[in-house]
């Protein structure tokens, strides 16, 4: 579903992903991992359409997307979750979800804690509930493909095991997904696949301690 | 009582027009986050295209509306979206200025060579109707403004909280990059947004004309009370944006009636607007230190005091060789452009370095010429008065607009810039009731005048160059990238930005008095607050960060009349050049003349 053929990207003269060839099979979940500056949220960016690879091929459902702008991958069915607070902070909750299209009480029942909060700026609320709220739209839109950046940044690990007990439900149901996580055990969990990505290339080491612990080779 | 009620609908009606300009504003500045100086010129423009079709081509009133309102004006908006502001995404407030105020001067340019000076007269709508309230007489043309006002109002209400393109808009503001990856289209928002907000300029600026007449400049600086009445919405709520319009209408239409009718107080009706500005700008609330926000805007290299002296040294060279050759016209037009250029110096003090945008520098200089003028004495010591003059009343501005920064800091530059225009500077009070008075030079012939530019220019050159390099330089630098960072530093943001400003006006102001006693006699009609405007263009087009920069936008400055009086047509196409220059170079904020030094170093490459 996700193809990436030795992908390179950076900013200016910065070179940041060096040749990454990655595969995320229809339905199932892989968890990209890696220490910080390994390149993670820049070949999200590339995959979502936010920067454009300087060379390689990214296929999207077999289709060639390097020139795509994010509104029409967005459009097309790619639902992606950036790292940060990913909300509109001067909408209400509300406003927030009606731009998601879909229908809010889904959302709402899986979070009372947002229907609480409907009428509230979004920008007021707590970093759990804003990442609660960025989260949701991966459960409305019922997107082909969803690609998560960060989920758990800055979270109390109760609120990182709500939102995971969501992807583990997505994962289950069919949705194609691509998890980009520093911390390991949380994402390795519901994956089907990991892999590890440093100095901007798909690392062949697996041992995950090696990566985050171990020397650079 | 009769007249009270005359007066209150009269109110109602032109707050009820200003409430459709101040409408568009909100809505374009809310959706893209650019606050467009140029909102008056285009409705000034489209005033005068519905002229043309309507008085000049005899077209039905419906129809020429129809074309200018739903067609022309919306389409314009389109192309301003598309070839300057989208440019300009995320640009700093500054830039996102200069391109509006090119947007300004292109306008004005453009509707002065395609419509020449003349009386135009525009019938009202309706003119046939009317109803009677009490005794009082309700045109109807009054009647189709209130009719807009409500409809406009009700309308963008709807557009952006009932409906999904209304709330995409909101959200492009929000966070552009994240709405795009929900899937909305945010270059089309925008073009969208621009398209509704120059059709209301449009609508607002014809529903105004049998009130203001038809000229390039009033409709023009009609932005200032679209402003206030944007300001008390904090350009955000519509709803009290159109409260606050119906409120200004009001104050003004009760001036009329109700203040005396002695000069002092017509021209206090006229700057109450601006006056207006501040009491809002007085009761916002101070601004929050800015986090972050920095951007990679590189400014050129500072030359070390040896590059400056050396730099200084060849100038004068060159002005001293200059001046055995050329004959004395060209001398006295040479040291007008310099003293052009100390003015521009204020402004690479103020805006190159402190980052702070004015609109309203060109004021000081009249400030600083008024003083001359008025001391009419021959002694150097004449200039420091002036330049001291300035520095006071750039101070005081200063202090009472220390609540607020960036964008709304330019505005109230641009508010003092009218309220010293309307009731200092072209009242007796400055230039007496003749409107001009003669002063004395300090030295004869056009020669030694452009010597003594030359000379005041260096020093101030080499004193903003000094003042860049030394501690205060540093600290300037330093509060116009983070003022947060600032603060926790420990460092008084406050009283370095009211030293630069008034620093920056003394400068000002010591070139104002050598324009008087240079031109030896001055005029209020010299310092009229749309001089302010091409001041900043040209500034910002040859560069408004560097020494170099000032002295080739003096240059520029002298060069612009003079090729006015020569070739009319070829001026007003120049003026609007120079528009279009300005929105495509705003992205550089270095100018000209970096361009120049770049062209230069890659042939050395």
């Amino acid at each position: 579903m996700i193809d990436l053929t030795d992908v390179h990207a950076g900013y200016g003269r910065i070179e940041v992903l060096r040749g990454v060839s990655l595969s995320v099979p229809r339905g199932t979940v892989t968890a990209l991992l890696g220490p910080n500056g390994a390149g993670k949220s820049t070949l999200v960016k590339v995959l979502s359409g936010q920067l454009r690879a300087t060379s390689g091929h990214v296929h999207l459902g077999g289709v060639h997307v390097n020139d795509a702008a994010p509104d029409e991958l967005a459009r097309a069915g790619l639902c992606t979750v950036p790292e940060g607070r990913a909300i509109f902070p001067n909408l209400t909750v509300a406003e927030n979800l009606r731009l998601m299209r879909g229908d809010p009480d889904v959302v709402y029942e899986r979070f009372p804690k947002l229907r609480v909060r409907h009428k509230q700026l979004a920008g007021s609320m707590s970093g759990g509930e804003q990442q609660m709220l960025a989260f949701s739209r991966a459960l409305i839109t019922d997107p082909a493909v969803l690609v998560i950046d960060e989920l758990s940044m800055g979270l109390a690990p109760v609120i990182v095991a709500e939102l995971y007990e969501v992807v583990a439900e997505l994962a289950s149901s069919g949705v194609t997904m691509l998890i980009v996580e520093q911390f390991a055990e949380t994402a390795s969990a519901v994956a089907d696949q990991v892999v590890v990505m440093k100095h901007g290339e798909i690392s062949e080491d697996s041992d995950l301690a090696t990566v985050y612990f171990g020397g650079t080779s | 009582m009769t007249a009270l009620l005359a007066y209150t609908i009269f109110g109602l009606v032109t707050g009820g027009a200003y409430a459709v300009v101040a409408g568009g504003l909100v809505l374009t500045y809310s959706t893209s986050k650019v606050f467009n100086v140029g909102h008056g010129a285009i409705g000034m423009v489209m005033a005068f295209l519905y002229w043309e079709l309507a008085e000049n081509r005899g077209l039905p009133q419906w129809l020429a509306l129809l074309i200018v309102v739903g067609g022309c004006a919306p389409l314009f908006g389109l192309v301003i979206e598309r070839f300057v502001m989208r440019r300009l995404a995320g640009a700093p407030v500054g830039i996102t200025l200069v391109a509006g105020v090119g947007v300004l001067v292109g306008l004005i340019g453009a509707a002065q060579v395609i419509w020449p000076p003349q009386a135009r007269p525009v019938r009202p709508f309706l003119d046939q109707l009317g109803v009677h309230i009490g005794q009082s007489f309700v045109s109807g043309h009054d009647l189709v403004t209130l009719a807009c006002a409500v409809l406009v109002a009700g309308g963008l209400y709807v557009l952006l909280n009932r409906t999904r393109t209304g709330l995409a808009m909101r959200a492009c503001v929000d966070a552009p990059e994240l709405a795009s990856l929900y899937g909305t289209r945010p270059h089309r928002l925008s073009a969208l947004s621009w398209a509704i907000g120059s059709a209301l300029a449009a609508l607002g600026g014809i529903l105004l004309t049998p009130v203001v007449q038809l000229d390039y400049v009033t409709m023009t600086l009609l932005v200032i009370t679209a402003y206030t009445a944007a300001l008390v919405g904090r350009l955000r709520s519509l709803p009290l944006t159109f409260v606050g319009a119906l409120g200004l209408g009001l104050v003004q239409s009760y001036a009329v009636a109700y203040l005396p009718s002695s000069p002092f107080w017509i021209s206090f009706r006229a700057a109450i607007p601006a006056l207006l500005l501040f009491v809002v700008l007085l009761a916002m609330p101070q601004s929050p230190l800015r986090i972050g926000g920095v951007r990679g805007s590189r400014g050129v290299a500072v030359p070390t005091g040896l590059t400056a002296g050396v730099g200084a040294g060849l100038f004068l060279g060159v002005v001293v060789a200059l001046a055995l050759l050329v004959d004395s016209v060209v001398a006295g037009q040479l040291a007008l452009a310099l003293v052009f250029g100390i003015v521009l110096l204020s402004m690479v003090l103020l805006t190159g370095y402190g980052g702070v945008v004015s609109l309203g520098q060109f004021t000081f200089v009249g400030v600083g010429a008024v003083t001359v003028a008025r001391l009419g004495s021959t002694s150097p010591l004449t200039l420091l008065a002036g330049a001291a003059v300035a520095a006071a009343i750039g101070a005081l501005i200063a202090l009472t607009a220390l609540r607020v920064s960036g964008l709304y800091l330019a505005l109230a530059t641009l508010g003092f810039a009218q309220l010293m225009d309307k009731l200092v500077l072209q009242s007796p009070i400055a230039f007496g009731v003749r409107g001009s008075l003669q002063v004395p030079k300090l030295v004869e012939s056009a020669t030694a005048q452009l010597l003594l530019a030359a000379g005041v220019f260096a020093l101030v050159g080499m004193g903003v160059l000094a003042v860049r390099r030394g501690r205060l330089g540093r600290k300037m630098i330093a509060v116009k990238d983070s003022s947060a960072a600032c603060a926790t530093l420990g460092m008084n943001v406050r009283w370095i930005r009211v030293g630069v400003f008034a620093l920056s006006a003394a400068i000002a102001g010591l070139a104002g008095g050598l324009f008087a006693q240079l031109r030896e006699t001055v005029a209020a009609s010299d310092f009229q607050l749309f001089n302010n405007l091409p001041l900043l263009l040209f500034a910002v087009i040859a560069g408004v960060t560097s020494v170099s920069g000032a002295a080739l936008g003096g240059l520029l400055l002298m060069l612009l009349p003079v090729l006015q009086s020569g070739f009319p047509a070829f001026a007003g196409a120049a003026v609007v050049l120079l528009g279009v220059a300005a929105a495509g170079l705003a992205r550089d904020p270095n100018g000209l003349v970096s361009w120049f030094f770049r062209a230069w170093s890659w042939r050395r490459a």
